[in-house]
């Protein structure tokens, strides 16, 4: 297998934010964060679609924000290529005009992510006249051409995004994701607003646009049954830390992290269930992102942890089957077996 | 296209057109006032003061004899102005203030809401006289008086809707696209807030129509003998038993334009939101 062609680089890649604080400490002069995201490090290979999973608040918004560059991290960096986007403290690199021809975002709420006021062939125009690609007059063909990449006739251009369903609006927020051509798409939640009956139609269409342009996708969900059709490789958040990095396939078939295999067991869609064929709700309560453990993060959660896990962050590594995991047991399970094959070998 | 919606626009709704009707003739009575007039609105007739409403005087007659009904026409001009005036420099202020505060946010904000504050404090009547205090009587420093009394609400009102849309996903999509900042704020922030600037202006043109008044009742706005809804109700006070039409009509008038104007307001804003309507 040859070596994976990489895109992005996040390292290391932290994002706090200010607690709002009350009186007390105010006047104590406490100050607090969230610790969103925790000390990332990840690789978007160049044409995959890596899902990043992990339950509400888990950290997946602010990675993505911080790779678009909505938002500066407090510590890491992040490279496209050879090019630094983001490093502590400080958006590097292309201009704000130059990284929107790089990085693109298709948002949860379409609804909010388009302007009410304006007519769809406006909101598809702008980027090409903003930009300086073409004239209005010749502008009016790209709307066209973008509407039909993404599945829509042409008439839509002349309909305010009130008129049209959900579906259409977020086809018209991917055809304006696309506008400037960029090579990166982090779809956040694309389809969480969508009935869902028009959810399979919207992931479709990104994995068809994935291929046909060789985009670079990083497709965030909640839902592990999306995961399946549309990534190459699953990437799993649990309070801001990495818990799992996986072939899709691999994420569905192998003894994964404890946090994975829990979520795999609470999504009703998958009916991966337990031995007792029951569906089982993730127990206990997710630690705060204020005052995060100084173990492994889930250890409040997991059934396999004991007071070892709790001592030392568990550091994410490469597991003989393939794959990263950050988890004591995994990673003892994992030498276990390979100094068994070994002895095995040898007597 | 659009002369059509309007057209239909008017069928479909009587309140926006009835209330429409009424603005645009105190409009029209405003700028072709003296030739509507039946009189000359200062024509004194000696002998005929205090008359009631006949088929001679309308509106019957004041204190000099004079045409109240060819007062009241000549009159709306001044009240039109000056209150268009005040809602002109209101609006238009406080719209670039809220939308710079709103959009920016954060201590930007929080300082320049402060400043509202403090302006806002003034009661509108005593920035009026306040004014006239400075540069003497007449309508423009009512005006600009008022105007700067209602502008923190008016930038308020922006400011916190300015606030709303900037939290919406399209103004960070228009980030993404690498819009400038200007362009988002006016091409994107700013419509979406249109609604309320209309509301805005409706309500301080009405607040404009009797604040105004109110300062030429008190002989600090249009002064006499140019004629003036508020400087007729002054003089009309002194003969209220006598002659209750000098009060009655010049109060109608500014009861009527302020009821017709906040109704055309109300039916502007449904009818300017395309979101609004279904
Ligand atoms: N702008 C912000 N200010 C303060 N806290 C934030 C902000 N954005 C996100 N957070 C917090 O950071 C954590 C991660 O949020 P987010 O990235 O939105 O998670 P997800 O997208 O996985 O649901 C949450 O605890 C959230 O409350
Ligand atoms: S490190 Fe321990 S607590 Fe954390 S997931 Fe593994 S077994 Fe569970
Ligand atoms: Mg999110």
């Amino acid at each position: 297998m040859s070596a994976p062609d990489i895109h992005v680089s996040v390292k290391e890649l932290r994002m706090l934010f200010p607690v709002k604080r009350g009186l007390r400490d105010r006047v104590l002069g406490v100050k607090q964060w969230v610790h969103a995201v925790d000390g990332v490090s990840l690789d978007l290979h160049r044409g995959e679609c890596l899902a990043l999973v992990g339950e509400s608040g888990s950290g997946k918004t602010t990675l993505a924000n911080c790779i678009a560059g909505s938002l500066v991290p407090v510590a890491g960096e992040i490279w496209l290529d050879d090019v630094m986007l983001a490093r502590a403290g400080a958006l590097t690199g292309p201009s704000a005009r130059e990284r929107a021809r790089l990085v693109q975002v298709i948002f949860q709420d379409p609804t909010s992510a388009l302007n009410r006021r304006l007519r769809v062939g406006s909101v598809l125009a702008e980027p090409f006249l903003v930009h300086k690609i073409c004239n209005r007059a010749e502008a009016t063909a790209r709307v066209e051409a973008l509407l039909a990449r993404v599945g829509l006739p042409p008439e839509t251009a002349e309909h305010y995004s009130h008129e049209l369903n959900a579906s259409q609006r977020q086809r018209v927020v991917i055809a304006r994701a696309l506008a400037l051509e960029p090579r990166v798409l982090i779809a956040d939640e694309p389809i969480a607003k969508l009935d869902v009956s028009m959810q399979g139609q919207i992931l479709n269409l990104i994995d068809q646009l994935r291929r046909e342009l060789d985009l670079s996708v990083i497709f965030i969900t909640h839902d592990l049954s999306v995961v399946r059709q549309i990534a190459t490789r699953v990437a799993v958040l649990y309070l801001g830390q990495l818990m799992e990095l996986q072939e899709t396939e691999a994420f569905f078939g192998s003894e994964g992290h404890p946090y994975s295999q829990a979520l795999l067991r609470s999504t009703p869609r998958l009916r991966v269930t337990a031995e007792d064929g029951e569906l089982h709700t993730i127990k206990g309560e997710i630690p705060s992102p204020i005052d995060v453990p100084p173990g492994c993060p889930f250890l409040s959660r997991c059934p396999e942890g004991d007071d070892d896990c709790g001592r030392t962050r568990p550091p994410l590594q490469a597991r003989s089957a393939g794959g990263l995991v950050a988890c004591f047991k995994r990673a003892a399970a994992d030498l276990a077996a390979t100094d068994g094959a070994a002895t095995g070998s040898h007597g | 296209m659009r002369t059509a919606a309007v057209l239909s626009a008017l069928r479909r709704d009587p309140a926006l057109a009835i209330s429409a009707g009424l603005v645009v003739i105190f409009v029209i009575i405003a700028v072709f006032g003296p030739w509507i007039a039946p009189q000359d609105p200062n024509q004194i007739n000696p002998g005929s003061n205090y008359l009631p409403p006949s088929g001679d005087f309308w509106f019957g007659t004041d204190r000099s004899g004079r045409d109240l009904f060819s007062r009241l026409i000549v009159g709306t001009r001044m009240a039109l102005l000056g209150a268009f005036a005040v809602v002109v420099i209101d609006v238009g202020l406080g719209t670039v203030y809220g939308l710079i505060a709103g959009y920016i946010g954060g201590r930007v904000d929080n300082i320049m809401m402060r400043i509202g504050d403090i302006l806002l404090s003034f009661p509108a009547l005593i920035m009026g006289v306040l004014f006239v205090a400075i540069f003497g009587p007449g309508l423009i420093p009512v005006v600009v008086g008022l105007a700067l009394v209602y502008m923190p609400t008016a930038a308020r009102v922006v400011r916190s809707q300015a606030r709303i849309q900037t939290k919406e996903q399209y103004v960070e999509a228009g980030r993404l696209l690498g819009y400038s900042p200007l362009r988002i704020a006016l091409r994107h922030v700013l419509p979406n807030c249109l609604s309320q600037i209309i509301v805005q202006a409706s309500i301080v043109l009405a607040y404009a129509v009797v604040d105004l008044a109110a300062l030429s009742f008190l002989g600090l706005g249009v002064q006499p003998p140019t004629p003036d809804w508020g400087n007729m109700l002054a003089e009309a006070q002194k003969s209220m038993l006598l002659a209750p039409w000098l009060a009655i009509f010049p109060a109608l008038a500014i009861i009527i334009l302020v009821l017709a104007w906040n109704v055309f307001g109300a039916r502007l804003r449904y009818h300017l939101d395309p979101t609004e309507r279904r």
